[in-house]
């Protein structure tokens, strides 16, 4: 099973190379064929995965001098995450491709790089590495958004560049300051994961620790009020750019929290626990009212998607079993829903060339196949019961409410103000008369169907049948909960 | 020891070969006594270590650190051929004084009397006084010379008054002997000895262009030739920080609770004036310039954290000379010319279209410089920040928040190169010594990941 983590985490750096040295249709088969490849991979892997134990897929010395060791293991969350990287890949490429951009095949190569950071990221298993791979997630999406963005790009990508930099710096400080606490099994200090998380925090020293995690990870994820970056950097990425960033790339902040802040900083989190918490629900109410005001349909989905992983960051700051259960679920699911989400966006920029609600307007007579397409991806995103969000929005605020029923009530504002501003864009997209962008829109196309109709599949089958998540993420929580305690 | 004879005796063959008019050997002659110095420093570690009469130490320490100034001169050195290309009569000079130079950093890593201290950074800085203004048409160059002269021969008096006050105190001139007084006499509370040490703390500093010593260097590296300021911003930044770490880590060190919180206060100082006004700068050598005082910045946390800080500085000043001579090289190869109007961000523009290579590497020394991971910038920072964090945590805090500030002019010259259009049609190729600079370049800026452990046991 190592063999194919190996493989998992490999075959997207290769194939990187490879569509960097190539062109054209060469480039787009290479890129594609390594996604599909590699979901196939994480697939096998997932049916011989056995959730109760960590596997161990690589353990090498790196720098040995001062204890930072090349390595990686997978659990359960781990391999969701890696599923969920795997999982959206195959959607994220042939969107790339559809822009038919200049000097397209360095856009896949990124796109690759990218996604062999993000494996990197889920399966690290040493603070130092880590860090390298967090970083290293950076730079493609920086490059994405830079060069095939849309206007003002520089300055908003710059923005985004130096604020994430500026938060994963201090998570550095406090990488090397729990460092510096630890005891390996030589005597040195050691950057592994499970020497880290044994270090005697002091008292004084652990809020620190747990601060400096928060930095970066706030801003990634984002968490109000370190999400300014967020919605403009949202708005002018590419669209393949866009759904990286939401649907895989803030999950980074959220399985950090998960993996590295809360048990090994876990004595420092008494202090700030309401604090976090706090600003996760201003973030979930902050994001949908000012969704509802949108006009520009991107940023309106970008203002929602803060909205949600507001209520999924909450979900891991409670700590109890429901809310971390909910949140782990949910941000697979969350994926899933905003790239298709993305996705209908980038359809109808495309047939209509605008994203603005003023100008749209009775679609559904002109594509009724995309209606009904729409229709479910819009129902997941609003958590409608038989979608995959209600299982996890349900997990996240059962687990908010065991730990504050008041916290619980206003987060689950954010359920009917979803509903709100989703159907206010249904209505005026495809329902009402039709307008000058509109008039002669085609349905959706071959490749759309292709794309859309497992996204809408799996929203439903997710939504009836998450048992197989669950299964992935039970025993692991578990252990996770008796981390937090002692 | 023989390092530095080999490379006196190849300025000495280059200037007599200059004077028999064989032009095109000077360039080869050169590369090769630099290459036969290096060679010669894997011999040296097998030596007797105290020579001449006691007064210089080659030992692991200043062979290490040898070996890295002389490899970035020989990589200034090739570009140096296409850079030189209008020079007529003058270039052995030029490669001789450049050569008598590196022979004064060389010293200065491996003095053991403070009078050889004394003599190296003289012989680093008198060849380039006259280098920096080796563009004699050019005001700007004459400028250069002039304020990097006198604000240099002041330094170097104030320098030269600490060392004679440390002596006073201690009864010393060779620094393990100085190491051995500090541990028997309570020179610490003598108002001579620690009055010498902020001079010679200021006289470094000026050196190195640490803040509130920084002033000339703007300037002068604006107004020298980008070949020179290529070797001042690497070698003489190196030499500085070799001696101000042999100095005070390995001579002062028992004193260090003494002088520490001054450095550190310098360091912040130094970091942050430089980065802040980096962001405000139009043309690429100034903004080098403060870049450079703001690496400066980082580096002192190198004499802040004992001795683990030989081998962390190593790491970064080698991180540091092969991103800024990349720079250099991409530099020279836009603003062709050398002028003040090329050295603008817009010099830039365009270029990725125009020569990918160029543009690549560019990036790459410029993530490097801002530290970011993998490049072999983010693990000497790495090990500068993790060294100096256990005594000045507050330190590392300020120099974290400058690393993300510098992100903002060092991507500048990114998003031009990747995100402009090239504003003037470009005809010409980069010489094949430029490429071969930008290659090895990306390869040590890249390979440093595989390797660091190896890299940090060539300095004990």
């Amino acid at each position: 099973m190592a063999t194919v983590s190996l493989l998992i985490l490999g075959l997207p750096l290769v194939a990187a190379l490879v569509v960097f040295l190539t062109k054209g249709k060469v480039a787009r088969f290479a890129a594609l064929f390594s996604a599909v490849l590699t979901l196939f991979c994480t697939l096998s892997l997932w049916a011989m995965f056995d959730a109760t134990k960590t596997l161990e897929v690589i353990r090498l010395p790196w720098i040995s001098s001062v204890g930072i060791g090349f390595s990686m293991a997978l659990d359960g969350p781990g391999l969701l995450m890696v599923l969920l990287t795997n999982l959206l890949l195959p959607f994220i490429l042939p969107v790339a491709c559809s822009q038919n951009t200049e000097k397209e095949s360095v856009l896949l190569g990124l796109i690759l790089v990218m996604q062999f950071a993000l494996i990197g990221v889920f399966m690290a298993w040493d603070g130092f590495l880590f860090y390298v791979f967090w970083e290293l997630a950076l730079i493609p999406i920086y490059f994405i958004s830079a060069i095939w963005g849309g206007e003002k790009r520089q300055r908003i990508t710059l923005k985004f560049f130096i604020y994430t930099f500026a938060g994963s710096l201090l998570m550095l400080l406090s990488i090397l300051t729990v460092y510096f606490f630890t005891q390996g099994a030589d005597g040195k200090h050691s950057f592994d994961w499970a020497a880290m998380q044994q270090a005697n925090l002091p008292p004084y020293i652990a809020p620190w620790v747990l601060l400096g995690f928060f930095a970066a990870f706030a801003v990634k994820i984002p968490i109000f009020p370190f999400h300014t970056w967020q919605p403009d950097t949202y708005t002018v990425a590419p669209t393949a750019g866009t759904m990286l960033l939401a649907g895989i790339m803030l999950k980074m902040g959220l399985f950090g929290v998960y993996r590295w802040m809360m048990p090994i900083a876990a004595e420092g989190l008494p202090y700030y626990q309401d604090w976090f918490l706090t600003l996760a629900i201003i973030g979930v109410l902050y994001g949908a009212i000012i969704a509802i005001k949108q006009d520009d349909l991107k940023r309106l989905v970008a203002y929602s998607s803060l909205s949600h992983v507001g209520l999924i960051a909450a979900g891991l700051f409670v700590g109890n079993e429901s809310g971390a259960q909910g949140a782990l679920v949910q941000m697979l699911n969350h994926g899933i829903n905003v790239v298709g989400m993305f996705y209908v966006v980038h359809w109808i920029e495309r047939r209509t060339g605008t994203r603005s609600l003023e100008n749209l307007g009775g679609l559904a007579a002109k594509a009724p196949r995309f209606a009904i397409l729409f229709m479910i991806v819009l129902l997941g995103s609003i958590a409608v019961p038989l979608t995959n969000g209600f299982v996890g929005e349900f997990l996240l605020l059962n687990g908010l409410f065991q730990y504050n029923a008041w916290m619980a009530a206003l987060a689950g504002l954010s359920i009917i103000f979803g509903a709100v501003y989703m159907l206010r864009v249904y209505q005026m997209v495809m329902y009402g008369t039709l307008k000058a962008a509109t008039a002669d829109v085609e349905d959706v196309g071959k490749l759309d169907t292709i794309l859309l109709l497992p996204v809408a599949f799996l929203i439903l089958l997710l939504g009836v049948f998450p048992q197989p998540l669950f299964n992935l993420t039970a025993k692991a929580v578990e252990k996770w909960l008796a981390l937090l305690g002692g | 020891m023989k390092a530095i004879i080999i490379l006196f005796a190849t300025a000495m063959v280059v200037l007599f070969t200059g004077i028999s008019g064989k032009r095109t050997w000077l360039l080869p002659l050169s590369v090769v006594g630099l290459l036969g110095a290096l060679a010669s420093l894997v011999s040296d570690a097998f030596l007797p270590i105290l020579s001449f009469g006691g007064m210089v130490r080659f030992d692991g320490f200043g062979l290490a650190y040898s070996g890295l100034v002389i490899g970035a001169a020989t990589l200034i050195f090739l570009l140096s051929g296409a850079f030189y290309r209008h020079l007529k009569h003058t270039l052995a000079d030029h490669y001789g004084l450049l050569l008598f130079s590196l022979t004064g950093a060389l010293c200065m890593f491996s003095f053991e009397h403070m009078v050889m201290l004394f003599l190296g950074i003289e012989i680093l800085s008198i060849p380039l006084y006259v280098m920096a203004g080796s563009r004699m048409d050019d005001l700007k160059s004459s400028e250069a010379a002039l304020k990097y002269f006198l604000m240099g021969s002041f330094a170097t008096g104030i320098l030269l008054f600490g060392i004679t006050l440390v002596y006073g105190a201690t009864g010393e001139f060779e620094i393990t002997k100085i190491q051995q007084a500090l541990d028997v006499k309570k020179v610490y509370s003598m108002p001579l000895f620690n009055t010498g040490l902020l001079l010679i703390i200021a006289g470094l500093s000026f050196k190195v262009s640490a803040a509130p010593f920084h002033f000339w260097s703007p300037d002068v590296y604006e107004g020298s030739p980008s070949l020179v300021t290529a070797y001042m911003a690497t070698i003489v930044k190196a030499a500085g920080f070799g001696a101000f770490y042999k100095l005070f880590v390995m001579g002062f060190g028992p004193e260090a609770p003494y002088w520490s919180m001054t450095i550190a206060v310098l360091s912040a100082l130094t970091m942050t004036v430089g980065n802040i006004t980096a962001v405000m700068q139009k043309n690429f050598k100034r903004m080098m310039a403060y870049s450079s005082i703001s690496h400066a910045g980082y580096l002192m946390l190198g004499l802040l954290s004992g001795s683990a800080g030989s081998q962390s500085l190593f790491l970064y000043l080698l991180a540091y000379a092969v991103a800024t001579i990349a720079a250099f090289s991409v530099f020279m190869l836009v603003n062709r010319e050398d002028d003040l109007e090329g050295g603008k961000f817009s010099a830039f523009a365009g270029l990725n279209k125009t020569d990918p290579l160029a543009a690549f590497v560019m990036a790459l020394s410029m993530v490097s410089l801002a530290g970011i991971p993998i490049t072999a910038g983010f693990f000497g920072k790495f090990f500068l920040f993790a060294g100096a964090f256990g005594g000045f945590p507050w330190l590392v805090g300020i120099a974290v928040v400058n690393s993300a500030i510098s992100i903002a002019y060092y991507f500048r010259v990114i998003v031009e190169m990747y995100m402009n259009d090239a504003k003037v049609e470009w005809s010409f190729s980069a010489p094949k010594t430029y490429r071969l600079v930008m290659v090895l370049a990306a390869i040590v800026l890249l390979g440093l990941a595989f390797i660091p452990d190896q890299v940090l046991a060539l300095v004990p």
